[in-house]
């Protein structure tokens, strides 16, 4: 089991349902790569390192895009 | 005419910035956009709806027409507001940054110490920094020697329509600075934004009185036109005030003799 904070809310994955790396989660969860930037425990993770960066369980993860504002 | 405004070297030709919340749709935003014929289009960084996956917004916005300004809304402090930043660069690849630190959630007024104090660490992070502050002066100097590119003193809360409240303090304020001076927030209708300009601001930012406007299109319109106007009766000389009449037409006349 994959147990990850994301965006405050705990979720659980099956551990075989996603190869544990950030690209594969944003698939699970059907998040077009392109519009969105990643923060894991804090620290921002780049679009093109998504493919490479591994997750574990306990981790926080922040996803968040732009939307309309002043 | 060659009036452009020069704000980190880029040109402008519009002095209407738009900021792009409170759209009914993204179709309505796009074609506002389109009629204030703004080169400055604001916008904010939120999580991600994982339940509700909306569309992407930054495909309705002429990215090569209209320079994108990220803002820092929703930060409390200057820890917050540079981390924003950093995500907003990070999701865009754009240095430039509309800092808004709003701890108040009932007026959303701005901290002025966190703000110069992001300030100064985004500047040396090289970004391009355009501070939301209120109509304070003094403020305004510092943020100016801080390296902000602009400032971007607030005529009354944002969202208000209250329009310039503000207006001696951004007198001041205008009198001063070498940076662009940018009134943001507060300016409800087109006559308001006509007023900032004609204070000799060098431009306007203005999203709910557009984008909450009956017909957006049209309001976006008229902000071009007031701006516009605005803009060229301040570089025309403008006629003082004075307490009694001057008449406009001559008096002399053939009605009574011995006038």
């Amino acid at each position: 089991m994959l147990s990850l904070t994301i965006n405050g809310k705990k979720r659980e994955f099956a551990a075989g349902l996603i190869k544990a790396t950030l690209s594969a989660l944003l698939d699970e969860l059907k998040i077009n790569h392109a519009t969105i930037v990643a923060e894991v425990d804090g620290e921002i993770i780049k679009r093109q390192d998504f493919d490479e960066t591994k997750l574990s369980s306990g981790q926080r993860i922040e996803l968040v895009r732009f939307v309309g504002g002043g | 005419m060659a009036d452009k405004l020069i704000i980190a070297g880029r040109e402008f030709n519009s002095r209407l910035f738009v900021g792009t919340g409170k759209f009914s749709s993204n179709e309505v935003m796009a074609r506002a956009i389109a009629a204030s014929e703004t080169e400055m289009v604001t916008v904010a960084l939120r999580r991600v709806d994982i339940e509700n996956e909306n569309d992407d917004m930054l495909k309705a916005i002429d990215t090569e027409k209209c320079q994108l300004l990220p803002n820092t809304s929703g930060a409390r402090d200057a820890d917050e507001a540079v981390r924003l930043a950093r995500l907003a660069r990070a999701a865009s690849g754009i240095e430039w940054v509309k800092l808004e630190v709003t701890p108040d959630p009932y007026y959303l007024l701005p901290d002025g110490s966190e703000t110069l104090k992001a300030a100064s660490i985004l500047v040396k992070e090289g970004f391009i920094v355009l501070p939301y502050i209120n109509a304070d002066p003094v403020l305004a100097k510092k943020l100016q020697d801080a390296g902000a590119a602009t400032v971007m003193p607030l005529a009354s809360p944002i969202g208000s329509n209250q329009g310039l409240k503000t207006k001696a303090s951004l007198e001041i304020i205008i009198s001063q600075a070498t940076v662009p001076v940018v009134v943001d927030a507060g300016l409800g209708t087109p006559s308001h934004a006509a007023e900032a300009m004609e204070l000799g601001a060098d431009a306007v930012l203005v999203n709910t009185a557009i984008a909450t406007a009956g017909d957006p299109v049209g309001m976006a319109t008229a902000f071009m036109q007031a701006t516009q106007a605005g803009r060229l009766g301040y570089l025309s000389g403008m006629a003082k005030g004075i307490a009694t009449a001057n008449a406009s037409s001559p008096l002399t006349g053939f009605l009574r003799d011995g006038e």
